[in-house]
C-alpha cells in the first residue's frame, strides 16, 4: 500500500515537473528572438498601425528604425471575418495598404506569425466615455495640481485621463487605471490626470487647460498595474519579457494590442 | 495508537495528492502564456496579402492591361506576341511574328527563353478575353508590360470580327432595375490547395497561376448564336444564370437605368449584384470582396469581357469557382448601351495577317 501511494505522489509530481520544464523549453533565448507588439486602436480615428520591434533594454536608447522587424506576416480580422493585410510603411508601422479606421463596438483580432511561429491578440473597442464630472484640484499646500474626473463606469471597461495644454502639450502617461467597483454610487468611478507641470500652472494656461478621459478595453488594466508595479519607464516598449501582463499571446511574442475610445477635449474651469 | 496513525497518515495522504494535482494544474496554467497559438488564415489569405504587396495590381489602374490594334500595328516589331488561339484558327490567318501557343504553354515559353519582366509582351485569342485572363495571370507574377490586345484577332482585321459582331447584335436585354440589393455578410476567404506547400510565397503564386491556365478559359463561341443562351468563359453554354452569384463588376452606367436623367444606360437583371471597379474598387481587401460567396459559383460581367476576365484569374488565385460572362454588358444591353461604349464596327481594323 505504501509502495502504491509512493508510486501515485512520484507520477504526479513528475507530471508537474514536466509541464514546467515545457514552460522553461519554448521561453525564447535572447531578446533577438521575442517579438513585441504595440498597437493602439482608436476609434473613430484612422489606425496609426503596428510596431514590430525587437525588444530593448531599459538601458538602450529606443531606436525604432533598429529594431523595426521587417519580415512580420500578419493579418488584421474585424469582427470574426473580415481579414486584412498588414504591409510594412516606411515610417515603421505596419497597417492594412489602404488604411483602415477603427470603428467603436466593434472586435480586432491581431493574426501573426513570425519565425514560423504565431501570436494573436483580440481587442474590443469601447464606447465613448460617459462623463458625470470634472474637478481641478490643487493640493492643500499648493504644490502640485491636477485633473480629477468622474465617469459613469461600464463593467466591462477601464478609464483614465489625461491633461491637455490646448495646442502645445498633453500628458504622456496615465496616473491611474480605474474600473466599475460594485456597490459604487451610480457607477460612478474616479479617474486622475497626473499632475500638471509647474509652468502650466501659472493663470496664463486657465483658458488652455483640457482633459481627455479614454474608456479602454479592460485587459489594460492588468498592463497597466503590472507595469506600475515592476518597471518605472515612460515608454513600455523599452524592455523585455519581466513580469508584465500583456494581452498579446504567442510564444515568442509580448506586447498590447488594446482598443480605446477617448472623449474631445474637455475645457477644464480652473479657480 | 497505531490506527491513530494510519488514520493521520491517510490523512497526510490526501493533502498530499491534493497539493500535487493542484501543482500540476497550476504549472500546466501557467504555460498557457507561452503556448503556441494557432491564428487559423486560411492560405488564400498570404496570397492575398502577398499580391497586395506587390501593388495590388487588379485594383489599380493599370488594370484591364490592354492594347489597341494601332498600336500594336506600331511596335509590332518591339513585342513578343503570344498567340493563343487553337492551331486551326491560326493557321487560318494570325499577326505577323506571333507565335502560337496554348494559355498553359505561356509560362514555361517565358521561362525558357528567359524572358525578363520588362519585355513588352501582348497576349491575342479570338475576341480578347481569354487573352486578358491570361494577362492578368503573367501581370500578377510581376511581369510588368504585358497586355492583351483589345477586342483580340475581331479588331486587327475584320476577317476576324465575325464573333463580336454577333454577340452585340443578338441580344437585347433592358432592365430598368435602379436598385442595388445589399451585399451578402463578409465570409472567411477560401482555401486553397498548392501542389506543395512548403514552396515560398512566389512559387506558391506561380503554381496557381500556372494550374489555372492548365484550366479551360476560352473567348471561342464558334457554335451557332442563339439569343437566349448565356456564354461562358469556361465553356457552358446556358439558358439561366439563376444557380450563379450574379457580379456586375463596372461603374454606375454600366448598372443602373439612367434613362430618367436621360442617359441610354442599361440598369441590370434583378438579383445581380454591383461591385464597383475603379476609382472604387469593391473588390479589394479593405472594400467587399470577403462578401463573395466561398460555397456558390459566381459569373461576372463587365463592359466587354476584359475587365471580368482578368477578374476572374484574380479570383481563381484566391481560391473562388468563378468564371466570366462572354462579352458582358455588350453582350447582354448593346441595343442600348450603344455602340460608343463597346466594340462596334468602328472598332475593326484592316491590318495585315498572315496565313
Amino acid at each position: 500500500m505504501k509502495t502504491l501511494q509512493f508510486n501515485i505522489i512520484l507520477i504526479i509530481l513528475l507530471a508537474s515537473t514536466s509541464c514546467e520544464k515545457v514552460t522553461e523549453a519554448v521561453l525564447p533565448a535572447s531578446n533577438e528572438d521575442i517579438i513585441v507588439v504595440e498597437g493602439w486602436l482608436n476609434a473613430d480615428k484612422d489606425f496609426q498601425g503596428l510596431r514590430f520591434t525587437h525588444p530593448v533594454s531599459l538601458n538602450q536608447n529606443y531606436n525604432l528604425a533598429s529594431a523595426t522587424i521587417t519580415d512580420v506576416k500578419a493579418y488584421v480580422r474585424i469582427n470574426g471575418e473580415h481579414l486584412l493585410p498588414l504591409h510594412l510603411f516606411p515610417d515603421g508601422y505596419y497597417r492594412p495598404l489602404y488604411g483602415l479606421k477603427i470603428k467603436a463596438d466593434s472586435i480586432y483580432e491581431l493574426l501573426g506569425t513570425w519565425k514560423g511561429s504565431q501570436f494573436y491578440a483580440k481587442t474590443l473597442i469601447p464606447d465613448k466615455p460617459q462623463i458625470s464630472n470634472i474637478d481641478y484640484i490643487v493640493n492643500s499646500n499648493d504644490s502640485t495640481s491636477h485633473i480629477e474626473v468622474n465617469i459613469s463606469a461600464d463593467t466591462n471597461k477601464v478609464y483614465g485621463a489625461k491633461w491637455v495644454i490646448l495646442n502645445k502639450d498633453t500628458s504622456s502617461q496615465f496616473n491611474n487605471i480605474v474600473e466599475y467597483q460594485i456597490g459604487s454610487q451610480f457607477n460612478i468611478v474616479t479617474a486622475t490626470t497626473t499632475d500638471l507641470p509647474l509652468k502650466y500652472r501659472s493663470s496664463d494656461y486657465n483658458l488652455l487647460t483640457y482633459v481627455i478621459v479614454s474608456e479602454i478595453d479592460p485587459q489594460f488594466i492588468n498592463y497597466f498595474n503590472s507595469k506600475e508595479n515592476n518597471q518605472i519607464s515612460n515608454n513600455p516598449f523599452t524592455q523585455a519579457n519581466g513580469s508584465v501582463s500583456w494581452n498579446v499571446k504567442g510564444e515568442k511574442a509580448i506586447g498590447l494590442f488594446i482598443g480605446v475610445n477617448e472623449s474631445a477635449p474637455i475645457k477644464v474651469v480652473r479657480p | 495508537m497505531k490506527k491513530t496513525c494510519a488514520k493521520y497518515q491517510k490523512i497526510v495522504f490526501r493533502y498530499l495528492v491534493l497539493f500535487a494535482v493542484a501543482a500540476t494544474i497550476q504549472s500546466c496554467l501557467k504555460n498557457d502564456t507561452v503556448t503556441p497559438v494557432s491564428i487559423g488564415v486560411n492560405n488564400s489569405a498570404e496570397l492575398l496579402s502577398y499580391l497586395e504587396s506587390k501593388g495590388d495590381y487588379i485594383n489599380s489602374s493599370l488594370c484591364p492591361s490592354l492594347i489597341t490594334p494601332t498600336d500594336l500595328y506600331s511596335m509590332q516589331n518591339d513585342v513578343i506576341l503570344l498567340d493563343i488561339r487553337d492551331s486551326s484558327k491560326f493557321s487560318d490567318g494570325h499577326i505577323k511574328g506571333a507565335v502560337n501557343l496554348r494559355q498553359f504553354d505561356i509560362i514555361p515559353f517565358l521561362k525558357k527563353n528567359k524572358i525578363k519582366i520588362d519585355t513588352n509582351i501582348v497576349i491575342v485569342s479570338t475576341n480578347g478575353q481569354s487573352a486578358s485572363f491570361c494577362t492578368a495571370g503573367l501581370r500578377l507574377l510581376g511581369y510588368q508590360k504585358v497586355y492583351a490586345l483589345k477586342y483580340g484577332m475581331a479588331s486587327w482585321n475584320s476577317y476576324f470580327s465575325d464573333e463580336w459582331l454577333k454577340a452585340i447584335k443578338t441580344r437585347i436585354e433592358y432592365y430598368a432595375d435602379f436598385w442595388a440589393p445589399p451585399k451578402p455578410p463578409f465570409k472567411s476567404l477560401p482555401s486553397v490547395v498548392y501542389s506543395n506547400s512548403n514552396l515560398s510565397l512566389e512559387n506558391k503564386l506561380l503554381d496557381r497561376v500556372t494550374n489555372i491556365l492548365s484550366e479551360n478559359f476560352t473567348d471561342d463561341v464558334a457554335i451557332n448564336y442563339n439569343t437566349t443562351y448565356y456564354y461562358l468563359s469556361d465553356g457552358n453554354v446556358i439558358t439561366s444564370w439563376n444557380s450563379y452569384f450574379k457580379i456586375c463588376y463596372g461603374n454606375d452606367s454600366l448598372y443602373f437605368n439612367q434613362s430618367v436623367i436621360g442617359y441610354k444606360t442599361p440598369g441590370h437583371i434583378t438579383g445581380v449584384y454591383y461591385y464597383q471597379s475603379g476609382p472604387v474598387y469593391e473588390l479589394r481587401s479593405d472594400q467587399k470582396l470577403q462578401s463573395l460567396p466561398i460555397n456558390n459559383s459566381i459569373l461576372i460581367y463587365s463592359k466587354d469581357g476584359h475587365l471580368s476576365a482578368e477578374l476572374t484569374m484574380y479570383l481563381k488565385i484566391l481560391g473562388y469557382d468563378i468564371r466570366s460572362l462572354l462579352f458582358g454588358g455588350s453582350y447582354l444591353f448593346y441595343y442600348v448601351y450603344g455602340p460608343q461604349k463597346a466594340f462596334s464596327s468602328g472598332s475593326i481594323n484592316n491590318f495585315p495577317y498572315e496565313k
